[in-house]
């Protein structure tokens, strides 16, 4: 046995090395057709294998480990049309050096996700809708935390700090989220809650935000129920570089003089500094933020530590290895609700001076060994800590989560028509809290996909996961989630998609044991909750109409079953139990117009669904009906205009004050940017119109604010 | 071309004026207000009080209740007013909070009652923006305050015979009165339960006492309770003891009778209200 294992391991060790022993390299240079000047993060993959680069700083790239052949390269970054050059030869210890000219368009294409596959592939060959807030939008945004810059993302809304991709969450009080959050491809949801923490990762550190739309389980596993948000944060540079960004602002009198609870002006600023540079071989990026507010309500106030260090290097010419690790401490006022509709920016008085204080960290170690050029080994290890102590009036409390996980995937490309991506991932929980007493919790998971092109254009994908959890207490969970997914490139103007997949999100340690007072509010726990399951169905299609018009429409229908809510008892107790049966079906379009004037640019998205309670014939509590974001570009030499608009049709209902006022949540954001070389001064007005309009009852969202951002390079 | 720019901007501009049309102050108060009344000593472990109204009741979840903010604790008598829109509340009362607990609706210390029956609430209506009902006097009685306990009395609840039109919930209360009740204070009440099943079982928290009835209510549709909601009881002369905090009853059933054609009676009519066979399983 010892010695058949000794024979398998040095036989993965040697073998990859002896097939591989003479390869060739693709290397060049990315540069803008126009202007000559160079494209950072531009992605190159060759086609048919598992390799690939982003372009560097300087536009350079290189792909290494190739076997002698003939390769097909592509090309592609946002704001440019996709490169692709086919008849590639390579012969051994051969490198062949291309210069790649992109060509830009108006049109936002070329986009290369991650997370939709597990791997490196084009947006338009995603079987499921993706959405991506690309640097450039982050930028244009202009917001400190990833929250507000996702909620002008299609089809996604917030039910205070819970995301909801086509209604799929609603509102749980925070305990336990229906989509999952991903920094760089590893889960960040603290094993007690399990809930996303949006302050954790700064916009300043992030280089792009993927939103994969439906059930995402199939490769995702648990909290994948409504879809994955995966935030690939920016990458080390070998070139010293150092980003700086400041920005400081205040908010405006409430709109009514009754709400006014300060004479003191209330104020924010954030100063966000990286610095990235070769040390050694290694290219190491350190990044540090400090944010602080006044808050514009009482007891908004917040204070926050961010850091982030990256370290990568490459090992070999076949691995490469990451090392990321980052931190936040937090101490921030709370307060759950406001004292009343006469003072909406009030919370009752014996809440003022409640508060949370937190410290969050995140390890992760990741390793990519590229054996041959259709066979890559990623491991992923990772830590997550998070720690939280509240200072209630009502109550003291304090929450320690630990989560280790540890993920082997395996990416094959049997041929050029056939890829597979297989792996296993298995995640402790350990838990020692106030609230939900000590727990362990461990999920070991074992999934497959397979991706064929069948025909011209045609691709196929199939893919299943398994999911065994098992708690402390001997409650045991398992789910299989399957997937199937069909990309058609009907025309060179047209690619349809369709997709079907199942999804589950196993409860929270929050929503399984809760015992303590939340604000008041009792909760109670419920040791045998189930996982709650969906299915979720899509078609959709892509247009380019015109080189300056393209639109993609989307039918879907996700039904849930066992879903896991909140329930008020009389006594004023929320328990949470498997209550609803449930259906949200809809149409989601976008679309993108450079409607002919020069610098000028259009980007709308609208979302309708009908999300229904099966159980109750009723709308389901905290979803809208419709959602709508529109964005107007212009650009004239050195300036940027820009403004966001975002519609949110006013919730059917809600379940805690349902007879009080509701009404549609109208924002207006304004940006004017001025680029001086490498530096950017910008001023923003946030909810210019200052309209007044909650998310969840009793909880007004931020009235207008003003803001100055300074950033740029040194 | 030049001016594009600016007229965007400015456009922009405009457009930021102020919009009205979202969540406002209510333009005018409307509500009611009175005066509190307490009798008996101040609980130590009091974390708070606060107006509590209720849309129905007894209520089936939180959203019926209105809380009101918190009220000044330690004094005789206090001056009260409760801002609400327009509304018909079924119940207005005094709740009562423990240090380091939650709130809890039903922990009621006193309910307004507009005349000498204790057992129905009085009902409060303010129809319109502007009316501010005065006198809506409550007193206390903070002995009859409740600490948050294990001990209960539950059992089986049966039905035999067809549902009366109009019954929407059924609640069941245990007192601790020495023969029936003559306040709701002396009431302690079960989770309301949806109308319609052959057989459920039912659990009322209680405090540590001797109750000598449990009854069934029936409620309909938009009415609030009375002594004619009672129509299943259990009565022991002894009383069910209840020692301690962790005491539970668990066996103390319950029959609803519904007897054959009083749904046809109920159609003919309404205003009499379900017609059922109150019954008594003594010792």
């Amino acid at each position: 046995m010892r010695n058949r294992l000794l024979f398998w391991l040095t036989a993965a060790l040697l073998l990859p090395g002896a097939i591989l022993a003479h390869t060739g390299r693709i290397s060049g240079r990315v540069i803008d057709v126009k202007s000559r000047e160079p494209i950072p993060g531009a992605n190159v993959m060759i086609q048919g294998t598992v390799l690939g680069a982003n372009s560097d700083a300087e536009g350079r790239f290189s792909i290494n480990s190739l076997a002698p052949g003939n390769y097909e390269l592509r090309v592609s970054a946002v704001g440019y049309l996709v490169f692709n050059r086919r008849g590639i030869a390579l012969t051994a210890d051969q490198t062949v050096t291309l210069d790649v000219t992109l060509e830009p368009t108006l049109i936002e294409s070329g986009e290369v996700v991650v997370t939709a596959s597990k791997r490196r592939q084009s947006l338009e060959d995603s079987p499921t809708s993706v959405g991506v807030m690309t640097t450039r939008e982050l930028a244009q945004k202009n917001q400190v935390y990833l929250d507000r810059v996702l909620e002008h993302a299609s089809g996604v809304n917030f039910i205070g700090s819970q995301i909801n991709i086509r209604g799929s969450s609603g509102y749980n009080y925070g305990a336990g989220s229906r989509v999952l959050m991903l920094i760089d491809g590893v889960p960040v949801m603290p094993g007690d809650s399990g809930d996303i923490k949006w302050s954790m990762v700064p916009a300043s550190q992030v280089d792009h935000v993927e939103i994969v739309k439906g059930a995402g389980s199939a490769l995702y596993g648990s909290s994948a129920l409504g879809g994955v948000v995966n935030v690939i944060t920016k990458e080390a540079s070998a070139n010293p570089v150092t980003h700086v960004r400041f920005s400081a602002g205040f908010y405006d009198k409430p709109l009514y003089a009754e709400w006014r609870w300060t004479d003191r002006l209330l104020h924010f600023d954030d100063l966000d500094v990286d610095h990235s540079r070769r040390i050694g071989k290694s290219n190491v990026m350190v990044a540090l933020g400090r944010h602080q507010s006044t808050g514009y309500a009482q007891n908004g106030w917040y204070q926050r530590l961010n850091g982030l260090f990256k370290w990568q290097r490459q090992l070999t010419p076949k691995a490469n290895l990451t090392l990321s690790s980052n931190f936040e401490t937090n101490d921030n006022g709370t307060g759950l609700m406001w004292r009343s509709q006469s003072e909406a920016l009030s919370v009752a008085p014996e809440a003022i001076g409640d508060k949370v204080k937190s410290d969050k960290f995140g390890f992760n170690l990741f390793h990519r060994w590229a054996a041959s050029s259709r066979f890559a080994l990623n491991t992923r290890l990772s830590y997550f800590r998070n720690f939280w102590k509240n200072y209630f009036h009502d109550n003291l409390n304090a929450s320690q989560a630990n989560r280790i996980g540890l993920e082997i995937q395996g990416d094959y490309q049997f041929s050029n028509i056939n890829a597979l991506t297989f792996g296993t991932e298995e995640s402790w929980d350990i838990v020692e809290s106030g609230l939900v007493g000590d727990h362990t919790q461990y999920v070991i998971s074992g999934y497959i996909q397979n991706e064929r092109r069948l025909l011209a254009g045609l691709a196929l994908t199939l893919g299943a996961r398994y999911d065994l959890q098992r708690v402390d207490t001997g409650f045991q969970d398992e789910n299989l989630s399957p997937k199937v997914g069909l990309v058609w490139h009907a025309r060179p103007w047209l690619s349809l998609r369709g997709s079907s997949g199942s999804g589950f999100r196993a409860a929270s340690m929050s929503e399984r044991f809760s015992n303590s007072v939340y604000s008041g509010l009792q909760l109670i726990p419920n040791p045998d909750l189930k996982s709650e399951t969906a299915w979720s169905h899509e078609a959709g299609a892509t247009l380019i109409l015109l080189p300056m018009l393209s639109l993609d429409i989307s039918t879907f229908r996700s039904d849930y079953w066992d879903l896991i809510e909140p329930e008020p008892t009389v006594t004023q107790e929320i328990q949470f139990t498997n209550v609803t049966r449930a259906r949200i079906s809809g149409i989601e379009t976008g679309l993108r117009l450079q409607p002919g004037i020069p610098g000028l640019s259009l980007q709308s998205a609208y979302t309708w669904m009908d999300p229904r309670d099966l159980e109750l014939d009723q709308t389901l509590a905290y979803r809208p009906r419709q959602i709508s974001q529109t964005t107007l570009l212009y650009t004239a030499g050195p300036f940027e205009i820009s403004a966001d608009y975002r519609y949110i049709s006013r919730l059917d209902n809600v379940k805690l004050y349902p007879s009080e006022d509701r009404v549609a949540q109208k924002t207006l954001d304004l940006h004017l940017t001025w680029h001086y070389r490498d530096w950017s001064l910008s001023g923003h007005i946030n909810n210019a119109r200052n309209h007044n309009h909650t998310q969840m009852e009793r909880t007004l969202q931020p009235i207008r604010s003003y803001m100055l951002t300074l950033s740029g390079t040194i | 071309m030049r001016i594009a720019p600016l007229a965007l901007l400015l456009g922009l501009l405009l457009l930021a004026c102020d919009d009205e049309s979202g969540i406002k102050p209510p333009s005018q108060l409307s509500g009611f207000t009175g005066t509190i009344t307490f009798t008996g000593k101040w609980p130590e472990d009091t974390d708070q009080i606060r107006l509590a109204a209720a849309l129905r009741f007894p209520p089936s979840t939180i959203a019926d209740v209105l809380l009101g903010e918190a009220l000044p604790v330690g004094g005789d008598s206090l001056h009260y007013t409760f801002y609400t829109d327009p509304v018909a509340l079924q119940a207005v009362g005094v709740v009562w909070k423990e240090k380091g607990q939650g709130w809890d609706a039903t922990n009621i210390i006193g309910y307004y009652f507009p005349t000498e029956n204790h057992l129905t609430p009085g009902a409060v209506t303010i129809s319109r923006k502007d009316e501010m009902i005065q006198d809506i006097d409550i007193t206390c009685d903070l002995t009859k305050v409740k600490r948050r306990v294990n001990s209960a009395i539950g059992g089986m609840l049966r039905v035999q015979g067809a549902w009366p039109p109009g019954a929407s919930k059924v609640v069941v209360a245990a007192s601790t009165a020495p023969l029936l009740p003559t306040s709701l204070l002396d009431l302690f009440f079960s989770f309301p339960i949806d109308a319609g099943f052959d057989s459920t079982r039912y659990i009322i928290s209680v405090q540590p006492g001797t109750y000598k009835l449990v009854a069934a209510l029936v409620i309909e549709e938009s009415q609030s309770i009375g002594l004619e909601s009672i129509k299943g009881a259990y009565y022991s002369f002894s009383g069910i003891k209840i020692i301690n905090p962790e005491t539970k009853k668990l066996d103390v059933d319950l029959n609803l009778i519904f007897p054959a054609g009083s749904a046809k009676a109920e159609t003919r009519d309404s205003q009499t209200g379900p017609r059922s066979l109150q019954h008594r399983r003594g010792e």
